[in-house]
């Protein structure tokens, strides 16, 4: 018994790294330019996609962690400029509206350039194979990822805490009249912000990938998951993200193993309690 | 924001002579060729979700059938109507279309249980003629009715062929099911432990997954820690594929011996890599090294038109159609309450020989097939994967099936 | 859809009851001029739904994702009454009405605690939770196998008159009185001083909060209402396809009834009636044209929120008074 459960919180672990990859961009979104992305998911998918595109072309699994992140936020800096800052300070209800749109007519063009039938994407040789530790075999791509997504979790950690750009992060989730004041170029930093959170979704589809295959809808299935993390963590925490994509990931994989039935309905049972009685979230600096 | 559909249709004329030039306009005009009015055929399949791979070969089969039947029948040329059928409701709607709109009184659906299931209820109440490819006991059991057929052996008859044969080739004492949650996974897992339990060996445990589950971790994860003898997959279709593939990940192949109870052959096999199927024991309804007449014909025919080897989904309805227009010659109308009763107990020569309909509940009877993977290195063409390795024909007795015609 | 230039505003010629009734003759020929009856059924049932959701978005301001929640616990309690309790029409009818209303008040009194976005997304969370609990309690619901064996029950009052019901032609009207006395009832609602006050919420929350209208109680009502019509929606789609699957409290249930308000024209009532009649139409038709079509869609999407927030209504409504004006030599 113990065994599976230290498996399986491996596997929580792992899935849990993806959820915070996710939720940092979706979080810092919201919270700074006050945008709830319906199309983050639509970068997951794009990200992987363009992984599957990139790996075919180059051979090379380095090549598609470090081309698709740059691509995808181009296509979310592009989208920054030409759409959603047109709407920024307005009602929430038209960014919810466009984004979604966003998300379809995203979803229907990757059907179009790949198909409606999934593709399947291999895991990179050099990462294939198991390591077994004290009887319990642990998938050695798997070890990779959470290794990556680790450090990257650090590491931006690290530019938001340590770095100018980071600290006009936290102070324009905090107040971001303030900021505007200070004379900082407000436009500019929304679109390289938007940019760098749909680089980290890109990478996190690139990631997902060999885990679980491509098809067109995998990004509307994880936003659901995505926005139950933000909730949980705190929308606007750099620290909500990680803690509450660790919580989603961890929770889903252990009580698949009480009650495999209740492995998702939990979590939004979960995200609808902290609205109601913590709409901040764990770790969340303002409501 | 579980699994999504998409709705990708498609309205193909196979229709050859007469028949072609009919362009719709806009939908709203009711196609008229000259000459005849085409006799029309629905295929609900699916192009897009985790069965997705099944419509492209849906579309062959028919194609080929529809060809090798000369494009005719009653002298009327034969158009197939393709509908994405992606889930039960859209089923059912796309048969409401095609009564009321199109005219069709003659349905093939593959290859989800429940949408097979749903559409036979109104094909019931239509009284139009349905052929649905697809495992659940019930569609030729509790549910079955005088309108609906069906090709491919129920889970019942699979599983006593496949599980008795996986014993002896595994040596297996004990084992652990992955199971996807719907009526079709549900019978193939009812069976297995009645199977089981008849031979006095244990079923560790099962893992339930939703259809179109993306990640098996924790299910394989289960599996594992069970070390069971062997691990069975009772899924289907993409399913299988990703689930297979995660299994190799995990290495799961050092822990259990795997078996997949329901393939759909070839392509399937293509998609996940010999490496990964070195050994592995699979279920089938149909493989192209079935040895008979028609077999070799259809395979023959087949390579020739589509350039590559026929696996089960384009089988089942190659030989399903088949038989539709040569009962509907023989019956000398398309009156469906005639070609039903055409096509009960109609002795014909089919792919795995000699098959019918029975009469008793509308079921096939045909053999189920066993087959066991072959190395990589042992492969003497690229589609070469496996042998059949035993074969038996388990149909239900009339009176057992819960089968009640009305 | 008018189609004559008239002097005086297009909304002032609207809100006489004769657009009602033109609404009602229009629907009265579909079934008659679209390619199949069941088509039309399926056009009319998703306005209905359309037209309940423009009461919340377009003039109270109150955006959901849940729309789907109570459409399709509208359709399992229909179906569950049918199969197991009684063939009496009007009993599924109300059971599986009721059934949507009463979760709208829950959903109404969860969601109305939080404002914008938090709002929103506690929809959301309660759509995703009704989805998976309807695919896991299977015994229920029947999972992904869905229900089958539901009879459409006929119109009769025992021992007085029957009329059949069973073809689609008959049931189209069956569900058609409904329609438009479900119309009526929202028009007259947006009409109503009520109507004003959501207007009021919509506009301007806290200055309606000033005033002195407690707006919470307000939106609750609006979600009742709206889930009222919209589980009134799917309780005649029930018994229209004779079928209960999980799809039907599926997130793209909600999306396709967001997606016909905001294209149609949200605040109009009108506009979501042409929203739910292009979209239908438009994913029927895709075997026809272009399989891809959602794209479009979604395409509209975002023009209509950057540059018609009207939609196509309001579209309509612009050309028709600049025509106007220009009659009027101004």
């Amino acid at each position: 018994m113990t065994d599976l459960i230290i498996a399986q919180a491996f596997n929580g672990l792992v899935l849990g790294m993806i959820y915070v990859l996710l939720a940092m961009g979706l979080s810092i979104v919201w919270g700074m330019m006050d945008i709830i992305n319906f199309a983050h998911g639509l970068f997951f998918a794009i990200g992987a996609y363009l992984a599957f595109t990139v790996a075919s072309w180059s051979g090379s699994f380095l090549v598609c962690l470090l081309a698709v992140p740059l691509a995808t936020a181009l296509i979310g800096m592009l989208l920054e400029v030409t759409l959603l800052r047109r709407l920024y300070g307005q009602n929430i209800l038209y960014q919810i509206l466009m984004t979604y749109g966003i998300a379809i007519a995203g979803r229907e063009l990757v059907i179009m350039l790949y198909g409606p039938v999934g593709k399947s994407f291999d895991q990179p040789e050099l990462l294939t194979g198991v390591i077994p530790i004290a009887g319990i075999f642990f998938p050695i791509y798997r070890i990779f990822v959470f290794g990556l997504t680790a450090l990257l979790t650090l590491g931006m950690w690290f530019v938001i805490e340590k770095t100018r750009w980071g600290s006009i992060i936290r102070a324009g989730t905090e107040n971001l009249k303030m900021v505007s004041c200070l004379g900082i170029n407000i436009s500019r930093v929304f679109t390289l912000t938007f940019g760098v959170a749909m680089a980290i979704a890109g990478l996190s589809g690139v990631l997902a990938a060999p885990m679980r295959g491509i098809e067109p809808f995998m990004g509307d299935l994880i936003l659901g998951i995505c926005f139950a993390t933000v909730v949980i963590g705190g929308m606007g925490s750099f620290a909500g993200a990680v803690v509450g994509g660790l919580i989603v990931g961890l929770s889903q994989s252990m009580v698949t193993l009480v009650m495999p039935s209740a492995s998702v309905i939990i979590i939004f049972m979960v995200m609808a309690a902290i609205l109601l009685i913590r709409p901040r979230g764990l770790m969340g600096i303002r409501d | 924001m579980q699994k999504k559909v998409t709705r990708r249709t498609f309205l193909k004329k196979s229709a050859l002579a007469g028949a072609g030039l009919g362009l719709a306009a806009g939908g709203f005009m009711p196609l008229r060729s000259w000459g005849a009015e085409p006799l029309k055929i629905m295929i609900g399949t699916t192009f897009s979700g985790p069965y997705a791979e099944t419509g492209d070969y849906v579309r062959k089969g028919t194609q080929l059938a529809v060809e090798m039947f000369g494009g005719q029948v009653l002298g009327r040329p034969v158009e197939i109507v393709e509908r994405d059928v992606p889930n039960p409701s859209e089923g059912v709607k796309k048969a409401q279309e095609a009564v009321e709109k199109l005219g069709v009184k003659f349905f093939f659906v593959s290859p989800s249980s429940p949408t097979v299931l749903a559409v036979s209820e109104y094909a019931a109440k239509q009284k139009v003629l349905l052929i649905g490819a697809a495992g659940a006991d019930e569609i030729t059991g509790k549910s079955c009715n005088r309108f609906t057929f069906r090709w491919p052996v129920a889970t019942w008859s699979a599983i006593r062929e496949v599980v008795p044969r996986i014993i002896d080739v595994y040596k297996a004492k004990t084992f652990y099911t992955i199971t996807p949650k719907y009526v079709f996974g549900e019978d193939l897992l009812r069976n297995t432990q009645e199977v089981l339990k008849a031979k006095g060996l244990t079923l560790l445990g099962n893992s339930d997954h939703p259809m179109g589950e993306s990640d098996f971790s924790s299910h394989l994860t289960k599996a594992m820690a069970a070390k069971a003898d062997c691990v069975l997959f009772l899924n289907f279709g993409g399913d299988t594929t990703n689930a297979l593939k995660q299994a190799n990940s995990f290495g799961l192949n050092k822990a259990s011996r795997i078996a997949c109870v329901w393939g759909s052959g070839l392509t399937q096999m293509k998609a996940i890599g010999p490496k990964i199927l070195d050994g592995v024991i699979w279920g089938l309804q149909y493989f192209y090294k079935i040895d008979s007449p028609g077999n070799r014909k259809f395979v023959e025919a087949f390579r020739k038109k589509f350039n590559e080897t026929p696996n089960y989904l384009a089988a089942n309805p190659f030989t399903n159609i088949l038989v539709l227009l040569q009962s509907i010659e023989r019956a000398k109308t398309d009156d469906p309450v005639k070609v039903v009763q055409a096509m009960e107990d109609y002795d014909y020569e089919g792919l795995t020989g000699a098959e019918k309909f029975r009469a008793c509940d509308h079921q096939a009877v045909k053999p189920y097939y066993t087959l066991q993977c072959k190395a990589p290195d042992a492969m003497k063409t690229p589609d070469d994967f496996a042998d059949i390795i035993g074969s038996s024909t388990n149909i239900p007795p009339c009176a057992e099936t819960g089968c009640k015609m009305s | 859809m008018p189609t004559r230039t008239e002097p005086a505003p297009l909304n002032r010629w609207w809100q006489s009851h004769r657009s009602v009734a033109l609404l009602a003759g229009l629907f009265a020929v579909f079934p008659f001029v679209l390619p199949y009856t069941a088509l039309a059924n399926e056009i009319m049932l998703f306005a209905l739904a359309a037209v309940a959701f423009d009461l919340c978005l377009g003039y109270s301001g109150v955006m959901m994702f849940c729309q789907a929640s109570f459409f399709g616990t509208a359709v399992y309690a229909t179906a569950l009454t049918l199969l197991h309790l009684t063939s009496n029409l009007f009993a599924a009818m109300v059971v599986g009405v009721l059934a949507a209303s009463l979760l709208a008040l829950v959903v109404g009194f969860m969601a109305t605690q939080r404002s914008g976005s938090y709002s929103v997304l506690l929809t959301l969370a309660f759509a995703e939770m009704i989805y998976f609990i309807a695919f896991q309690w299977s015994g229920l619901t029947g999972g992904d196998n869905g229900l089958t064996g539901i009879k459409r029950p006929n119109l009769e009052i025992p021992g007085l008159f029957s009329i059949s019901l069973q073809s689609s032609l008959a049931y189209y009207f069956f569900s058609f009185v409904f329609f438009i006395a479900a119309f009526y009832t929202i028009r007259r609602i947006t009409l109503s001083p009520f109507g004003k006050v959501l207007m009021a919420v919509r506009e301007n929350e806290q200055r309606a909060q000033a005033i002195g209208y407690n707006t919470r109680r307000y939106k609750m009502a609006v979600f009742v209402i709206g889930g009222f019509f919209m589980g009134l929606a799917g309780s005649l789609y029930c018994m229209y396809i004779c079928f209960a699957h999980i799809h039907f409290v599926h997130f793209e249930i909600s999306g396709n009834i967001v997606m016909m308000v905001l294209t149609g024209g949200m605040g109009t009532l009108f506009g979501p009636v042409i929203g739910a009649f292009i979209i239908v139409l438009a994913s029927d038709l895709a075997s026809a044209l272009w399989d891809r079509w959602m794209l479009i869609m979604g395409a509209m999407f975002v023009f209509f929120v950057l540059f018609a927030r009207g939609g196509l209504w309001g579209l309509i409504e612009k050309l028709l008074r600049a025509k106007a004006a220009r009659g009027k030599g101004i």
